[in-house]
């Protein structure tokens, strides 16, 4: 029975629940790391939303023992490079990029201003109190609406605080608007999110002279883009620049692009010739570390007879915040091309502004773009349903895609490459009880309490191109080592590689090492994000073991002296076919390759053309109190199709993972910033993330399985999945749930006051019949 | 997230925390469970320079019936919570301790850090103004007894002196018929609006996060007496208020919350 399918426990977790597991404040002299005499880094940010910056007076701080040395953007000045920020997918970007330390202006609070070294944390925080910014306030830029009346300018380079650009059209969206029987209008906003992992952002940076290396020891996503953009800012070879990505306590999205910090602690092990060790708090956490969604949308979706949808407009304005990180303009873009949904519609228009607000930067952050898109293309469906009076369910199955029509061609700039919509939907009304219900919320309505259903169907880009690498060793005894470029922050990739391996090896993958993270150890990679690991990084596990075995089969034969032919292989051994009883294991392959001096080894790179598209749909009950607007999550229902899953447990892990963050948006989690852009919501006080008890609804999740037809494992995307389908289908839910008040629509999140708001001195239609 | 430097001391006895208290005049603060304190030291909001640790005072906590329940000022909320006599003599406050934070807070926060901490969003400090308590500090110039009533001042004000240690918290002991609750928008965090109601022929309503201190509704009780329903006197709870607007609720989404739950407890506790 092959190990790709079962569920099997992460052998990951014994370190991590025994609390043996090193993230990388953890790391010293065990780990080779030269913690001894590292200095402690401690950032000056900035109070203020956009300013001049007049002068740093760094004297107290400098006089203050301990303290080693304050270091400002002008002594950065010509020896650091703008961060590589690259357009794809078409965008046009403004020259934006994000600072390591602020030159100049600052555009946001939290901006780095300079950076203290000392010789404790405590005197690096004592020092970082003495510094002394003189600021001349500019005015601020808070919102997107402020950036469109251009109060200031953010950046020269964008004189109309347009930062990214990106339009697309196809088929007649005019005549289809102009023919339709109704359209269905939405305006609707997502605020910004903060990614809050447990592990905040944290390195050591050293530098070896002798050698001019530089080493990065960082809680990041992988070391990859680590390096490439630490080599590009720094101006050196990305050959003398190592990263090492220890046990990372969650990113999110968050730990993707460089972290400027981790420029400057590097620069500082540099030019100050001592290492360098730097953590955040979790306040600088909230302040600094770059921010998800943030997005609004005017969607107008024409519809025709029986509901069917004819064509859609979008109008989208990201707020993306004072920079440009490298993956700042992919999410915005991201939205874009997939808001035509899981729908066959002939005819769409959509086109995107990121704005320059001077706040802090936006990013990648679970969903990345598709939890936007789900919400702003299952809303606007609902509105459908509503105004043609077509239940929500069947308004959907009118018009998804069908089953037969892959590869399809979404109008917007993508092909899906399989899938079977309708089974996710029948599945997922099937698990939330869908008709018991509606049949529910008719009694429960008569009686005066507020039960809403929604549903939300989401199709998601997974693996957004290109390619990661992997490396399979025939170590001595026979086990099998394999390096990945791949590098997960939380996954699973050793659980779930070591299954890839074992079924291309036909052994069991307790036999098998997996091994990540070092960018100077084992085969190159790209990097975790965007749903990619399993499909990218899998498919090139197997392929390496596949050309491992494929070469140890014909050392097998030259050492059993037959035709590789000849031999059948099983469970690690090959035996003759003609005298059974005869044979070699891979333990003595080993063996003969480190004789012969060749230890036996195989690459592979494996590359994709054009991205995978998971899918699914979730469904949502909620109650509503409406004395006290208090909305209550009752059932939530996930059907997710990934494709050939490698191990249901993770993939359900992630499910339910990705879920609790997904109720997180609906219900708790909102970045304010005041007029003056100053963060407001800076703390786990006034910014909420669910925690265990506050997730006491009923979770059903389903995985179905539409192979993807562009990779050997048939594999695409899980790890994002209720990130994007809960906060759609919870939003349906308590629109629906509000409907006998006239509500027509509610933004996240639903906090009992806003629900309230709603409610509150309205008539309800119930009492007028 | 460091704190600004301080010198730490142990006390070793209330006495001794009480001249230590003395000697360092402005600068020095008592340091109980730490749950209130050290999140602003860290936050450097709070800077005093000596902290006078009272948390292996022998005799300071605990929980023992003398006619009226004496609760040891270091006794902490999850004992408050499993304590026999609490659950028979005031099982409101029993209920009030349970709803705090989560549990490493219960297990290191303090009744009497809550008290002396003034914070208008306690949920004991509420449960102990409608069960009537009274604060026992203790200072150079001897004991005093102080009715919880005029014990909170302002915002994270109080009675008490810079110099003096609360050391008990005596609670009248009662049967009446009780309610606690508690409106937040997740399990463990902090009241946007909370009520603790006793009724009986005397009912008392107190309310968490509804003005600068935590306080009594008395035209709530007033009503009560009067013989008002439950609805009509809720309607009243937060008259003279002046609650706080935050990230969580505004002023006027308090006082309709406040209405709300005084309703909601009246007649829980009637039931
Ligand atoms: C995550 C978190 C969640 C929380 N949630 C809630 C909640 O939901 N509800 C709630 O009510 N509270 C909550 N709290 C606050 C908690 O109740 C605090 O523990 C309590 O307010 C203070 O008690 P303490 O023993 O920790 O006091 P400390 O923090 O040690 O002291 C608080 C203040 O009182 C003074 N003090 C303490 N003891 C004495 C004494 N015996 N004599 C004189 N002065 C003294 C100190 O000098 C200090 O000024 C929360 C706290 C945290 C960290």
């Amino acid at each position: 029975m092959p190990f790709i399918g079962r569920s099997m426990t992460r052998r990951e977790d014994r370190a991590l629940v025994r609390g043996e597991a090193r993230f990388t404040d953890d790391l010293g002299a065990a780990d080779d790391v030269p913690i001894v005499d590292a200095v402690h880094m401690v950032v000056v940010r900035s109070t203020v939303a956009h300013a001049r910056i007049v002068g740093v007076d760094a004297t107290e701080a400098l006089a203050l023992p301990g303290t080693v040395a304050v270091v400002t953007g002008a002594d950065l000045a010509g020896t650091v490079s703008p961060y590589p920020v690259v357009s794809r997918d078409g965008a046009t970007l403004a020259d934006a990029p994000v600072e390591v330390v602020a030159t100049g202006t600052v555009r946001y609070v939290g901006e780095p201003v300079a950076a203290v070294l000392a010789r404790s944390r405590a005197t690096a925080e004592d020092a970082a109190e003495l510094v002394v910014v003189d600021y001349e306030p500019l005015e601020p830029v808070a919102s997107v609406d402020d950036a469109r009346r251009r109060v200031a300018v953010v950046h020269d380079a964008a004189p109309d605080n347009v930062l990214v650009r990106w339009s697309h059209r196809s088929g007649d969206v005019d005549g289809a608007f102009r023919d339709a029987r109704r359209v269905a209008r939405c305006h609707l906003h997502i605020p910004r999110l903060v990614a809050a992992p447990i592990e905040v952002r944290a390195c050591v940076a050293a530098h070896d002279a002798a050698d001019d290396l530089v080493t990065l020891w960082a809680s990041a996503q992988d070391p990859w883009r680590q390096s490439a953009q630490l080599a590009a800012v720094l101006r050196r070879p990305e050959a003398s620049i190592r990263v090492v990505v220890p046990e990372v306590g969650g990113a999110f999205g968050s730990k993707g692009s460089l972290v400027p910090e981790y420029a400057l602690a590097a620069w500082c092990a540099i030019h100050h010739r001592v290492a360098v060790r730097w953590f955040e708090d979790r306040s600088e956490n909230f302040l600094a570390a770059y921010q998800g969604r943030g997005m609004q949308a005017d969607v107008e979706l024409a519809l025709g007879d029986g509901g069917r949808f004819l064509a859609l407009r979008a109008d989208i304005a990201a707020d993306i915040g004072a920079y440009l990180y490298p993956n700042t303009p992919n999410v915005a873009v991201t939205t874009a091309m997939l808001m035509t949904g899981c729908y066959d519609i002939a005819a769409a228009e959509v086109r995107v502004e990121g704005l320059a607000t001077t706040k802090v930067p936006t990013g990648p952050y679970r969903g990345a773009g598709r939890p936007e898109a789900a919400f702003f293309v299952e809303r606007v469906v609902d509105v459908a349903a509503r105004a043609t009076g077509l239940d929500p369910v069947e308004i959907r199955r009118r018009n998804l895609v069908a089953p037969g029509a892959f590869p399809h061609d979404n109008g917007l700039g993508h092909r899906y490459d399989s899938g079977n919509y309708p089974a996710a939907l029948d599945e997922a009304c099937r698990l939330l009880g869908y008709d018991a219900l509606r049949a529910e919320q008719r009694d429960a309505r008569a009686s005066g309490r507020l039960l809403g259903v929604g549903i939300a169907s989401y199709v998601e880009r997974a693996a957004p191109g290109g390619w990661e690498s992997a490396e399979a060793l025939l170590a001595p005894g026979g086990r099998v080592v394999v390096r990945v470029g791949s590098s997960p922050h939380g996954q699973g990739h050793e659980t779930t590689f070591a299954q890839v391996a074992a079924d291309a090896l036909g052994v069991a993958p307790d036999a098998i090492d997996v091994r990540h993270g070092d960018s100077s150890a084992g085969p190159p990679g790209v990097g975790t994000y965007g749903s990619r690991s399993v499909t990218l990084g899998g498919s090139a596990v197997l392929q390496a073991c596949e050309g491992l075995l494929a070469r140890a089969t014909v050392a097998a034969a030259t050492l059993c002296g037959v035709d590789p032919a000849d031999l059948d292989y099983r469970d690690g051994r090959w035996s003759r076919r003609d005298r059974p009883d005869e044979g070699v294991g891979l333990a003595d392959v080993a063996a003969a390759a480190l004789d012969a001096g060749a230890p036996m080894r195989a690459d592979a790179r494996f590359t994709i053309a054009s991205p995978v598209f998971s899918f699914g749909t979730y469904g949502a009950a909620v109650e509503i109190d409406p004395e006290t607007g208090r909305v209550e999550i009752l059932r939530i229902a996930a059907v997710d199709d990934a494709g050939v899953v490698v191990n249901p447990l993770l993939a359900e892990g992630q499910v339910v993972g990705s879920s609790v963050q997904g109720v997180g948006a609906s219900l708790y989690e909102e970045v304010v910033h005041d007029a003056d852009g100053q963060p407001v919501s800076g703390s786990f006080v006034s910014y909420g993330i669910p925690s265990a008890p506050d997730v006491a609804f009923e979770l059903e999740t389903a995985l179905l399985c539409t192979p993807s037809p562009l990779n050997p494992l048939g594999a695409k995307g899980i790890g994002e999945a209720g990130s994007i389908g809960v906060p759609a289908a919870v939003d349906n839910a308590v629109v629906d749930a509000l409907a006998p008040f006239g509500v027509e629509h509610v933004d996240p999140p639903y906090s009992p006051e806003r629900i309230w708001g709603l409610v509150a001195g309205r008539p309800d239609a119930r009492a007028g019949g | 997230m460091i704190p600004a430097p301080f010198a730490y001391e142990r006390a070793a006895s209330v006495e001794d925390a009480v001249a230590r208290l003395a000697r360092h005049g402005e600068d020095a603060k008592v340091l109980a469970g730490g749950h209130s304190l050290i999140p602003l030291l860290r936050l450097r909001f709070a800077r005093p320079s000596v902290l006078v640790d009272i948390g292996r005072v022998p005799g300071l906590d605990g929980v023992r019936d003398d006619g009226e329940l004496s609760i040891g000022a270091m006794t902490r909320y999850c004992d408050v919570e499993a304590s026999p006599l609490v659950a028979e003599h005031a099982p409101l406050l029993a209920a009030a301790a349970a709803e705090v934070g989560d549990e490493q807070v219960r297990h290191r926060g303090t009744i009497g850090g809550s008290i002396c901490h003034g914070d208008p969003a306690s949920d004991v400090a509420a449960a102990l103004l409608a069960l009537g308590a009274t604060v026992v500090v203790r200072g150079p110039g001897g004991e005093r007894r102080i009715a919880l009533e005029e014990f909170f001042v302002g915002f994270l004000e109080t009675a008490i002196a810079r110099d003096e240690i609360l050391v008990e918290v005596r609670v009248p002991v009662t049967s009446a018929p009780w309610a606690f609750e508690k409106f937040n928008r997740r399990a463990q965090d902090w009241a946007i609006v909370g009520c603790a109601v006793l009724a009986g022929s005397e009912p008392r309503v107190a309310l968490v996060n509804m003005a600068t201190t935590p306080r009594r509704a008395p035209l709530v009780e007033e009503a009560l007496a009067r013989g008002a329903s439950a609805r009509e006197a809720a309607d009243l709870a937060s008259e003279g208020t002046e609650p706080p607007s935050d990230a969580n609720a505004s002023a006027q989404f308090r006082r309709h919350l406040a209405s709300v739950l005084v309703r909601r407890a009246l007649e829980r506790a009637s039931r």
